[in-house]
């Protein structure tokens, strides 16, 4: 009895050394995810810089549970990406179809795609992905500031559809993709008509440049750079520029934005970092409705912010300060709810990443 | 006495898991390295080499290898490979380690060391997906300091895990595979 039990046991050692001898394999499941929470507070004792999250006024808040898990078998993946809260729903992704028994149901996907490497530079990927275009992302562990940029809340979130990505080389990648006709849907409103371009340059170590290009007749067209320089182990400068022509309007000129902003950030320990955000932001004249300000009128806003790391743990204090380019039709109010200038506010974040 | 072999087993299984970390230990020149001498007895040393030589050029682990083999019975190869959060339900990848594979043989016996590993941190992309910081890489010497004890803990079992499943390719490897894969073993259910 002795005997059997002890070759049993060998047997089974065996087994596992059998199994650690093989070669190679696929990576394992991968899961991963993250959850935010925030206090905000508007000088102005209400509510006013208008750019996405972040958005309640003197509210301990939560931003969203964000669970994704991604598998790759051999040349095939997969990546599903689901977000609940007030970011991960309605503040970042469409609800049901619109049915009248769905209309207010999330669907709660961020990212839902599958991929498949054609060669080893060639690669497919469709679904429904986040957009290529911009700086800043939906995931708070994604950005350093906790409020978002103009930028950001003006452009696309999402596109549906199916891209081609060739890599020259490590440092050169080209990718073009056919997208549904609106950003933001995860069904086309009528057609497949949007055309997105993202050339990927990396000429030095530590600095990569994206110029995207995304254009439809029923979403306008956007022209992107986004591109960050790791120019030291402490210091990193990122920078944004985009301009955007809404699509064409029966009703008068079309409008658009156009903007710019800088990211310089300097970590001062392996647990500290504070970044600055820099942007400016102007609406041109035309019908097109931006989240911010007036036709033809612009806002200036800085944003300063720490990150202080405790493990997974990200803290985010932030101080913010929006100027308007004028008073009279300015898009913030003071305490009297009289145009102003200028708006500012505090916030501070915890963000915890797994 | 089945429940103290059963606590045996689990006992040893654990011990094995917590100690596998302890096989990547400093060098004299204070670099992280997993090293090991294996003994093959009888077998010349031009045989090991070109066994070996040829084993390492048909790993799939490898890739295109990137082989350095001028000194005759020494082979060098840069590979890399991913480091992930944990080994709990929940993980991701850490990181990509870059190092050196070194292999030296001789009469009877052959040697086989991990080192320079390079750490490139890997960070979320808005895909839902991790992909390397770019700009931003640290030695293993330095890495301790930058991810913390617990953490650089488990980067350490995971090199060690790579060090033992090469170890037991190469003592495939070395062990004839040729003969091997002519005479595969067959079952012969007539005879019971």
């Amino acid at each position: 009895m002795m005997k059997s039990k002890l070759l049993l046991l060998l047997s089974l050692t065996a087994a596992t050394f059998a199994a650690n001898a093989q070669e190679k394999t696929d990576p394992p499941l991968t899961i991963g995810g993250s959850v935010d929470t925030y206090y905000k507070y508007d000088f102005s004792g209400h509510n006013n810089i208008p750019t996405s999250f972040a958005s309640d006024q003197n509210s301990f808040s939560i931003g969203m549970v964000n669970l994704f898990a991604k598998k790759k078998v051999g040349k095939a993946s997969f990546v599903g990406d689901l977000s609940f809260g007030p970011r991960g729903q309605y503040q970042s992704v469409p609800n049901g179809d619109g049915a009248t028994n769905n209309a207010a149901n999330s669907f709660h996907i961020q990212n839902l795609y599958v991929a498949y490497d054609l060669t080893d530079k060639l690669s497919v990927t469709a679904g429904y992905m986040a957009t290529f275009v911009g700086y800043e992302v939906i995931s708070p562990v994604g950005n350093f500031n906790y409020s978002t940029s103009y930028l950001f809340t003006n452009g696309p979130f999402q596109n549906a559809g199916a891209k081609f990505t060739y890599a020259f080389s490590d440092k050169v990648s080209l990718s073009a993709g056919l997208y549904n006709d609106l950003w933001n849907v995860y069904t086309a409103a009528s057609k497949i008509n949007t055309i997105g371009t993202q050339l990927m340059v990396a000429p030095v170590k530590g600095w990569t440049a994206y110029v995207n290009f995304l254009t439809g007749p029923a979403s306008g067209t956007v022209v992107d750079l986004t591109t960050s320089y790791q120019i030291t182990e402490a210091f990193k400068l990122g920078v944004n520029a985009a301009n955007f022509d809404a699509p064409k309007s029966p009703a008068g000129p079309r409008g658009g934005y156009v903007g710019a902003a800088l990211y310089p950030q300097l970590a001062v320990s392996s647990a500290v970092s504070f970044g600055l955000r820099a942007e400016y932001f102007k609406t041109k004249d035309g019908v097109w409705v931006t989240a911010g300000p007036a036709a033809n009128e612009s806002v200036t806003a800085f944003t300063l912010s720490a990150n202080i790391k405790g493990g997974p743990l990200t803290f985010i204090p932030e101080v913010r300060l929006d100027n308007a380019s004028k008073e009279a039709t300015s898009i913030f109010t003071n305490k009297n709810g009289v145009a102003t200038k200028s708006a500012s506010q505090f916030g501070l974040a915890a963000v915890y990443a797994f | 006495m089945k429940k103290i072999l059963i606590a045996i087993a689990v006992l040893l299984s654990g011990k094995i898991a917590s100690a596998q970390k302890e096989l990547v230990t400093l060098d004299e020149h204070n670099k992280y390295i997993f090293y090991k001498v294996s003994e093959t007895p009888g077998l010349p040393g031009d045989t090991l080499y070109n066994r070996l030589l040829r084993g390492l050029n048909q790993s799939k682990r490898f890739g295109k290898l990137k082989m350095d083999t001028k000194a005759g019975n020494n082979i060098a190869i840069k590979s890399s490979f991913l480091i992930y959060t944990s080994a709990n339900l929940a993980k991701h990848e850490a990181g990509e380690v870059n190092y050196t594979l070194n292999a030296e043989v001789k009469e009877g016996k052959y040697r086989y060391w991990l080192t320079d590993f390079v750490f490139y941190p890997y960070e979320r992309t808005r895909y839902g997906v991790y992909a390397k910081k770019p700009g931003v890489d640290y030695t293993f010497e330095q890495l301790k300091a930058k991810v913390g004890e617990r953490e650089f803990s488990i980067y350490l079992d995971q090199i060690a895990k790579l060090g033992i499943e090469i170890g037991e390719q190469m003592t495939f490897y070395t062990a004839d595979p040729e003969k091997k894969a002519t005479e595969p073993v067959k079952v012969d259910t007539k005879k019971w």
